[in-house]
């Protein structure tokens, strides 16, 4: 069994929605492993997204507690949880959320700077990371609304990885690209999670979810069921079939 | 129809915040704007209950012997008829009334017969009370309202040579004639008080030599009027009958003239305010059109036309204006009859009963609808060519492909520090309206910072600038022939501290066809007169005349003009062009030979002081040692720096309280506007904050940034604006006063008020801009994001 990396203790997240309590999270028990790329699934309004937002200290949970490596994150000051996030989370959005007004690589150059690397080390390792994605240099000057949706999140994706963060949350990193750009990001999402680094995903897509060894299914506020489909493989269609069949059981 | 509601009442769900705080804003300068309008309409009210009245169309103040005054009235031929009616003026009286318990000394006073006369019919009465018990009394509304006495209330009235008499006020009326700032504090007592008070009035001028009955004398003209020179020929023709006239126009100006002043001052703040609210308002529709472009978008894609948004977007901000206006109205009508019965009366004297002035609403309709329908129409131009596609992919943005200015991989320097730069430097359009906006809130921070420091801190300039040469003492004393001046003149110099002594007389006299006051005095360099062309007149043949008396005799500096002492005539050089609210702006300043030249005997029974460094005590120390340095010569004293400065200085102290008032208003106003544009600027990044929030940057890095990001361009408008005020503040002035017959206004323009204005709106915008942005500290990462 890998190392725990995150841990919720009876997590509770709660909205008040028009005056009205909504509990998204109710008492949620779970952890995250060192390695692993962990695919959050369920239907719409199941806490998925509430979920990543909490694990990663971009939100506070309501009750209950969330520790990073064994240390309680939800007692952290504001600031202290951005150091946090800029240390060891990184993000991609569903609506990809690059900055308007900076370049491509000033996106990827600020997030950088944030935790004291040198811009030309950073420029350097930016480079090598856009290469990596398949963004090419003329593409890193240009600004986020010039870029297609697939280019766009695979700059994301950049800029997620920067810092080599410890975990890389990603919220339906797919959802708003066309069938190649689907594929690119993944791909991208597979080789960070073969190098070591955690991926926790939250998804709609079943192409998405074959990505990761750990399937997690919440529905009201809790996980109601878990699949362990292995490391991923191309075209292993016995390892399809056991998340296509936990799925369905999920009521999917 | 029904769509576009729909759309604007969606619009205004969501800008609610921002539509509540411009409702504010245009509610406050619609009020302002027409309390102005309310207040610089006293001069149309006077001239209706004037002409309701049946006023006279001058008056005469005749000195004594009214067959002699029959005589010469019936003589001149344009005055059809008259009235005549007695008055006793007792000379300096001291009042005591339950609100000046330790008496109130004025020079002006007034005795009048309360009986049917065609005078008296001119009277309307606001309060009466017949029924008081003990000797009654009845005072002018001025009266009234600056002595602070209502009905009921007991008067006491000492006089050297009439003795002390106490009253009961039993009435409160509108004097039409009398009853304001440049005539007399008048009252009507009962026939058998005013016999008693007559026949003291015998006693005196048997007795003593002493006159203090006059003729006041109501003329009716035969639909020619009297010209200036006429009047002034009348009277002095008749040399020893009148003491002086007035026509309809100069009682009017007694009425209206601080009134007027208020009301240019309200109107210049209310237009300065309405500015920068349109151009908030520009900058509010251009962030939000930023903000909103995708659903903006949409709405294109189902169908909606680009003219509908503009409307919708247009039809939200001038129905916004519209209420605002009419809340203002509203307000102000509710508000005003307290304000005039606090404060407006006090320096009109009169009622006012207009109630809602048609004309007045549609003004203020066409201002304020005109200046948001126009700014609104241009603010929405550049979704004119809005196709869905671009708005729903890209946002209006993305067709303007920008530089990339400070790229952070090639720029060395602080992170936080260049985002806020680079933040600047691509929010251009944005930096142009956040510019011209806080340009025009520091330019009236600063101007009403300088009208507070001239009328609330220093208001030398602007006592100046209403009334002309200020001292600040007089010495009063007996004695007239010139050796006995230059002693008392000596003695009073050698008092440590006196700068100036000097004297300054008056009298009338006309030029052409222009009646003009003659000042003189036998030291005209320490004469502070508003010369703002040319020099002082030192020799006897020259002359300084009001910039306004000028313009109308077509004269200037190095002309020579002939001026009219009754049947003198002389010609004297202009040496220099003058000016100040005080008599109208029709002056003629002369040395006191050059008065002598006219005939005007020119002898002082007082002297002006001026010392090196005044103060109340000072002024205190000065007289008191005067005292003892003249002894019995010296009949009296005034600490007229203390005097200036006290609350019964008018009209200085009734536009210093407004001017207050408006500086206050101000504040208000920039701090609402400021507040707004920090808030649009926060809420139109606050998706670009989240997104930061979330890769980790602090909420206290981001506040930075946010603050950084407006420092350059705040502090270059909050400088600028300083600049224009402290440039401008004159200008400006003159302008309002410029019917008043000022020409260059010069009050006291100081640098580093200017410089503290322009730095506390830098310093407000930076507090503005922390606070509006706790939101960053408050609001995850994920929630701002979501918004």
């Amino acid at each position: 069994m890998s190392e725990v990396v995150i841990k919720t203790e009876k997590l509770s997240k709660s909205f008040s929605i028009g005056g009205k309590q909504q509990h998204i999270l109710k008492n949620l028990d779970l952890e995250i492993y060192q390695g692993d790329f962990t695919v959050i699934m369920g239907p719409s309004g199941a806490g998925k997204s509430t979920l990543l937002y909490a694990l990663s200290g971009m939100d506070r949970a309501s009750l209950g507690s969330i520790y990073y490596s064994g240390e309680n994150i939800t007692k952290y000051s504001d600031d202290k949880l951005a150091v946090f996030r800029r240390k060891h989370c990184g993000f991609v959005f569903q609506q990809i959320h690059l900055v308007e007004n900076m370049s491509i690589m000033d996106n990827v150059i600020s997030a950088g700077m944030l935790t004291g690397q040198k811009q030309k080390d950073l420029k350097d390792k930016a480079m090598a990371l856009f290469e990596q994605v398949g963004i090419g240099e003329e593409l890193t000057k240009k600004f986020p609304a010039q870029l297609s949706g697939g280019e766009a999140q695979r700059s994301a994706v950049v800029r997620a990885l920067i810092n080599d963060p410890d975990v890389v949350f990603a919220d339906e990193p797919t959802g708003a690209l066309n069938s190649a750009g689907v594929n690119a990001v993944l791909d991208v999402l597979t080789k960070v999670n073969q190098r070591g680094q955690s991926i926790v995903m939250v998804t709609h897509d079943v192409k998405s979810a074959r990505r990761g060894n750990r399937i997690l299914y919440i529905s009201d506020g809790g996980i109601v069921g878990e699949c362990h489909p292995g490391a991923y493989v191309s075209e292993d269609q016995n390892r399809h079939e056991v998340i296509r069949q936990f799925l369905e059981k999920q009521g999917w | 129809m029904g769509n576009l509601w729909k759309l604007i009442k969606a619009n205004a769900r969501k800008d609610k915040g921002q539509l509540a705080l411009f409702f504010m804003i245009l509610t406050l300068a619609a009020l302002l704007l027409h309390v102005a309008l309310i207040v610089s309409d006293y001069g149309n009210v006077y001239d209706r209950r004037a002409e309701k009245k049946n006023l006279a169309d001058a008056v005469l103040y005749g000195i004594y012997d009214s067959d002699e005054i029959h005589a010469s009235l019936k003589a001149q031929g344009k005055i059809h008829s008259y009235w005549m009616e007695k008055m006793i003026l007792p000379g300096t009286v001291t009042v005591s009334v339950p609100s000046h318990r330790t008496g109130k000394k004025i020079d002006d006073f007034a005795f009048f017969e309360n009986h049917q006369s065609d005078y008296v019919k001119t009277l309307d009465f606001i309060e009466r009370s017949d029924d008081a018990s003990g000797r009654k009394i009845y005072v002018n509304l001025y009266t009234a309202r600056n002595l602070g006495i209502s009905v009921g209330d007991g008067m006491k009235i000492d006089s050297e040579y009439f003795g002390t008499y106490e009253f009961t006020v039993a009435g409160i009326y509108e004097d039409l004639i009398l009853g304001n700032s440049f005539s007399y504090y008048s009252v009507l007592v009962e026939p058998e008080c005013y016999e008693e008070l007559k026949e003291t009035c015998r006693q005196l001028a048997t007795e003593k030599n002493m006159y203090f009955e006059r003729d006041f004398i109501g003329c009716f003209l035969n639909g020619e009027e009297l010209s200036n020179a006429e009047w002034e020929r009348l009277g002095m023709l008749n040399n020893g009958l009148f003491g002086g006239w007035a026509d309809r126009e100069s009682f009017k100006a007694g009425y209206v003239s601080v009134v007027n002043i208020l009301a240019a001052f309200m109107a210049a703040f209310a237009v300065i305010i309405i500015l920068v609210t349109v151009t908030t308002i520009a900058f509010t529709i251009r962030n939000n059109i930023d903000k909103d472009i995708r659903n903006l978008g949409a709405l294109r894609a189902v169908g909606f036309t680009t003219n509908q948004l503009r409307r919708a977007i247009m039809a939200e901000f001038t129905l916004i204006a519209f209420g605002a206006t009419l809340a203002g109205i509203g307000i102000s009508l509710a508000t005003y009859p307290i304000l005039e019965r606090a404060y407006i009366q006090e320096q009109t004297g009169m009622r006012w009963e207009m109630g809602l002035q048609a004309s007045h609403v549609l003004l203020l309709l066409a201002f304020v609808l005109g200046s948001v329908v126009l700014i609104t129409f241009i603010s929405t131009r550049k979704i004119k060519h809005l196709s869905p596609a671009t708005a729903l992919r890209f946002g209006l943005s993305s067709n303007s492909f920008r530089k990339n200015y400070l790229p952070l991989a090639e720029t060395k320097g602080d992170l936080n520090g260049l985002l806020a730069l680079k933040a600047c430097f691509q929010a251009k359009s944005q930096n142009l309206t956040v510019f011209f906006a806080m340009l025009l809130v520091s330019f009236v921070a600063t101007f009403a910072a300088q009208l507070f420091y001239n009328t609330q801190v220093d208001v030398t300039r602007f006592q100046h600038l209403i009334q002309g040469d200020v001292p600040d003492a007089h010495v009063y004393f007996e004695g007239r022939d010139q050796e006995e001046l230059s002693e008392i003149r000596e003695k009073l110099f050698e008092i440590p501290g006196v700068k100036q002594v000097y004297g300054l007389g008056s009298t009338s006299g006309h030029v052409e066809e222009e009646a003009a006051s003659i000042l003189y005095s036998d030291s005209c360099k320490d004469v502070y007169c508003g010369l703002y062309q040319g020099t002082m007149a030192m020799e006897d043949n020259e002359a300084v005349v009001a910039g306004s008396l000028a313009e109308k005799l077509g004269v200037t500096v190095g002309d020579e003009i002939e001026i009219c002492y009754g049947e003198e005539k002389e010609k004297y050089l202009i040496t220099g062009l003058q000016q100040a609210v005080y008599g109208m702006g029709m002056r003629i300043y002369l040395t006191d030979g050059g008065a002598r030249r006219l005939g005007i005997p020119a002898e002082f029974s007082y002297f002006r002081i001026r010392l090196d460094k005044p103060s109340a005590a000072e002024v205190d120390r000065v007289l008191e040692q005067a005292r003892e340095v003249l002894g019995e010569k010296c009949t009296e004293v005034e600490n007229y720096y203390r005097y200036q400065r006290s609350m019964d200085n008018m009209p200085v102290m009734a536009v210093s309280f407004i001017v207050l008032l408006l500086v206050l208003l101000s504040c208000v106003i920039a701090m609402l506007v400021i507040g707004l544009i920090i808030k649009n600027v926060f809420v139109k990044r606050e998706k670009e904050f989240g997104i930061k929030k979330a890769l980790g940057f602090t909420s206290s890095q981001l506040r930075l940034q946010l603050a950084l990001s407006l420092a350059l361009i705040v502090f270059a408008a909050a400088t600028l604006g300083g600049v224009l005020g402290y440039g401008l503040t004159n200008p400006l002035i003159t302008i309002i006063f410029w019917g008043y017959g000022i020409k260059k206004a010069e009050l006291f323009v100081n640098g580093l008020v200017a410089l503290i204005a322009a730095c506390a709106v830098v310093l407000f915008t930076a507090l503005i801009s922390y606070f509006a942005a706790r939101k960053m500290k408050k609001v995850s990462a994920y929630e701002l994001i979501r918004e």
